[in-house]
């Protein structure tokens, strides 16, 4: 009697397998604009995701699954997407699978800078290309599209002490523990605070790059550190979150520097406009670098020639402007169009109804697509155009001024 | 009073003596946690301050009651973390911040959360499928199903009577305090007061005794499975509530913590055995360990070891008082 039960669940189980990849596999296969072609001509190109539990990731790939419909890359490439979660061991797995499929390219969201190192030299050898977008790993055959995150710890850094005059105490949220991002961010702020003796970190807990990590942490700061005892917040991402604890318990707002995301910059809009007057910078750690290292990843497919590390340009926004950092001040998007977004807007219009952990950062001069294609991972009829014409300027590398 | 009434009303109290000796070591631990605290950072122990560790262990003890039910039974449930996840994203992107249409979407989100915890209690229940298995096989499945449903970041915001439950206090005292309070108790009558909560017991002490006293062994497993999920889902939306709009991570960080509640609050991971207030006890045990190590600059690796040798201690000195009994 047990035996033909399970046999039954056993058959069932794996009849509901069977149709969920049906299904699943058409939904993906598709996405290079073409069902009907199956890869004849096309270059398999395989992105590989890890850790997918906060906001920025999933923005990040609908971004770059969005500039797989714009031709001439919809014509080219046959695109598909892995995630491994936080297990290093599966995305070595997922690599190497990819690579046995025939992907002429993988594009990589590594979940260590150094663990999947043997994998990619394999798959370099085998001829494969292999491009990681804002996280880095150290194989020398790899190429790397992200922002300079040294310069975006340091800079913020330098301006959350210059807006506390050089004396206070401040707390860091940190990134995703292990990722080079957070590594190297906040390895750069801690040597930027370093240089302000009045300066003192209080306390530090990891936010994941999400909000209500950020506002558990924080909350959980509070109990150790009373409010008053603290004067700033250096937060990668969390700005929105930890604000938001703050005005529920009727706190005085301190100076918060962290990523872009979309309630975070509303709260920088001052009180007449909606906001609540924070007092920040906000940097954008753009997620079209995995748009940008499609394009590097397609560029190398055609023979061309990049450097193995290239820095897409990012924005400083601030309400507050400090000596050594330049910013951009806020300007409102109406309709988060391309052509808007290119003549400099960084926060949507709240009736745009964006989510407030949505990273804003979603144009740039490289990849040309629009809030539309971060919402949804397809562009609508007015990106697929601007992106079309953004893929004719060719892809460089950007050099912040590291000072002195 | 009969010789025949005194010997029971001997044998409760002795019951009831035994009960709180087993929930009290839990409570002693916690105090001497908050002792260390103001050791460390004087102010630590304020009413404020203990509101607000309540209040962030709630999650926690909400998730441990349904976990507590599995492992009573002899289980696991590790789908508790993406069924919490997905009762938060489910809510906020539902709810869209309105309580009008909040009043419908709880309900709908509790009854997905009955429903995972329903798939789970036939694996385990009907097909015997072991439940570290069925539970983990779930979770991934959920996973998936919210993975593809939001096509990015998750949108949209909780209704305002879960975040005002979740956020604003009367004076010091949370109102999700409140809520813990009552939970608590509700919880604990459920366990030993009711023909249900008994047979949990017996189930998880002794499985063939159970079924050979005419226990509906089957139905009362997939009972505590269905009620794991509801826990979980409830979880879900109350952390939803508290940081307004719903995050991928949420559940993830709750998984170990409700097994760890669970274990140092004394109940035993074999089944049989465990008081809900114990694990109470132990989640807000987790919970101002955290706040402490937050307190003390150190890395958070080093953090992380401390936290698990911590809870290594606990368990071996409230296991042992245990056992003693």
């Amino acid at each position: 009697m047990r035996l033909r039960r399970r046999m039954f669940l056993a058959v069932a189980a794996t009849a509901v397998a069977v149709g969920a990849a049906a299904c699943g596999g058409s939904a993906q296969g598709g996405s290079a604009g073409s069902a009907a072609a199956s890869g004849h001509g096309k270059d398999l190109v395989y992105l590989s995701m890890s850790y997918i539990g906060n906001d920025w990731q999933p923005e990040a790939r609908n971004v770059i699954e969005a500039l797989t419909h714009v031709p001439p890359i919809s014509n080219e490439i046959n695109f598909k997407i892995t995630v491994a979660g936080t297990s290093v061991d599966t995305q070595i797995a997922q690599i190497n699978q990819a690579v046995e499929a025939g992907a002429k390219g993988i594009l990589v969201y590594p979940i260590s800078p150094t663990a999947l190192n043997a994998t990619i030299e394999k798959a370099c050898q085998a001829g494969v290309k292999v491009v990681t977008y804002d996280s880095v790993v150290t194989a020398p055959c790899a190429y790397g599209v992200q922002i300079h995150q040294h310069y975006a710890g340091m800079i913020t850094a330098k301006w959350l002490a210059e807006a506390l005059h050089g004396h206070g105490n401040i707390v860091l949220i940190t990134g995703v523990p292990g990722t080079s991002v957070d590594l190297y961010r906040t390895a750069a702020a801690k040597a930027e605070f370093a240089k302000f003796p009045g300066i003192h970190i209080v306390a530090s807990e990891p936010g994941q790059w999400a909000q209500a990590p950020a506002k558990t942490d924080m909350a959980s700061i509070f109990t150790s550190h009373p409010p008053s005892t603290i004067n700033g917040i250096w937060a990668q991402v969390g700005c929105y979150a930890i604000t938001q604890l703050y005005l529920q318990k009727h706190l005085p707002l301190v100076p918060c520097a962290g990523e872009q995301t979309q309630g975070h910059l509303l709260y920088m809009l001052p009180t007449s406009q909606g906001g609540a007057g924070l007092q920040s910078v906000s940097y954008s750690a753009t997620n079209i670098t995995g748009a940008v290292a499609l394009r590097v990843l397609v560029g190398l497919l055609h023979g061309q020639k990049f450097p193995h590390k290239v820095y897409a340009q990012f924005r400083l926004i601030t309400n507050h402007p400090e000596p050594g950092v330049p910013a951009i001040p806020l300007k409102i998007c109406n309709q988060g169009t391309p052509q808007e977004l290119a003549s400099g807007c960084n926060v949507f219009a709240s009736n745009l109804n964006v989510p407030s952990g949505f990273f804003d950062g979603v144009w740039s001069p490289e990849v040309g697509l629009g809030l539309h294609a971060a919402e949804t991972g397809s562009p609508s009829t007015q990106e697929v155009k601007s992106a079309a014409q953004a893929l004719k300027t060719p892809v460089t590398s950007w050099q912040p001024n590291l000072g002195p | 009073m009969t010789a025949a009434d005194l010997v029971t009303t001997v044998r409760n109290v002795r019951a009831g003596h035994r009960t709180l000796l087993q929930i009290l070591p839990i409570y002693v631990a916690v105090i001497i946690l908050l002792m260390a605290g103001e050791a460390i950072r004087g102010g630590f122990v304020s009413l404020g301050n203990v509101g607000s560790l309540l209040l962030l262990a709630t999650f926690t003890a909400v998730v441990s009651f349904g976990q507590g039910l599995v492992i009573l039974v002899g289980g696991f449930d590790l789908s508790v973390a993406w069924t919490m996840t997905m009762a938060g994203v489910f809510l906020t992107s539902q709810a869209q911040g309105l309580n009008a249409r909040g009043a419908w979407v709880v309900p709908l989100v509790l009854a997905a959360g009955a429903a995972i915890g329903l798939v789970n209690g036939l694996g385990v229940a009907i097909f015997d499928i072991a439940p570290i298995v069925m539970t983990l096989a779930t979770n991934v499945v959920v996973q998936g199903l919210v993975m593809t449903s939001i096509s990015g970041t998750p949108s949209g915001k909780a209704p305002p009577f879960l975040v005002a439950l979740t956020n604003r206090s009367w004076g010091w005292l949370p109102w999700l305090v409140v809520f813990l309070a009552c939970f608590t108790v509700l919880a604990t009558l459920f366990l030993r007061a009711t023909p249900v909560g008994r047979r949990l017991h017996v189930i998880g002490y002794n499985r063939t005794v159970a079924q050979l006293s005419g226990i509906p062994v089957r139905r009362t497993l997939i009972l505590a499975y269905v009620l794991s999920g509801v826990c979980a889902a409830i979880a879900g939306m109350l952390a939803a509530g508290y940081t307004t709009t719903s995050a991928l991570t949420t559940g993830d960080s709750y998984l170990l913590p409700s097994i760890a509640a669970v274990v140092i609050g004394g109940a035993s991971i074999l089944g049989g055995r465990g008081h809900y207030p114990a694990t109470v006890g132990g989640a807000i045990f987790l919970t101002v360990l955290s706040a402490i190590l937050a307190a003390v600059n150190l890395s958070d690796a080093v953090r992380t070891m401390i936290t698990g040798v911590v809870i290594l201690l606990a368990v071996l000195v409230i296991g042992q008082r245990e056992r003693s009994h």
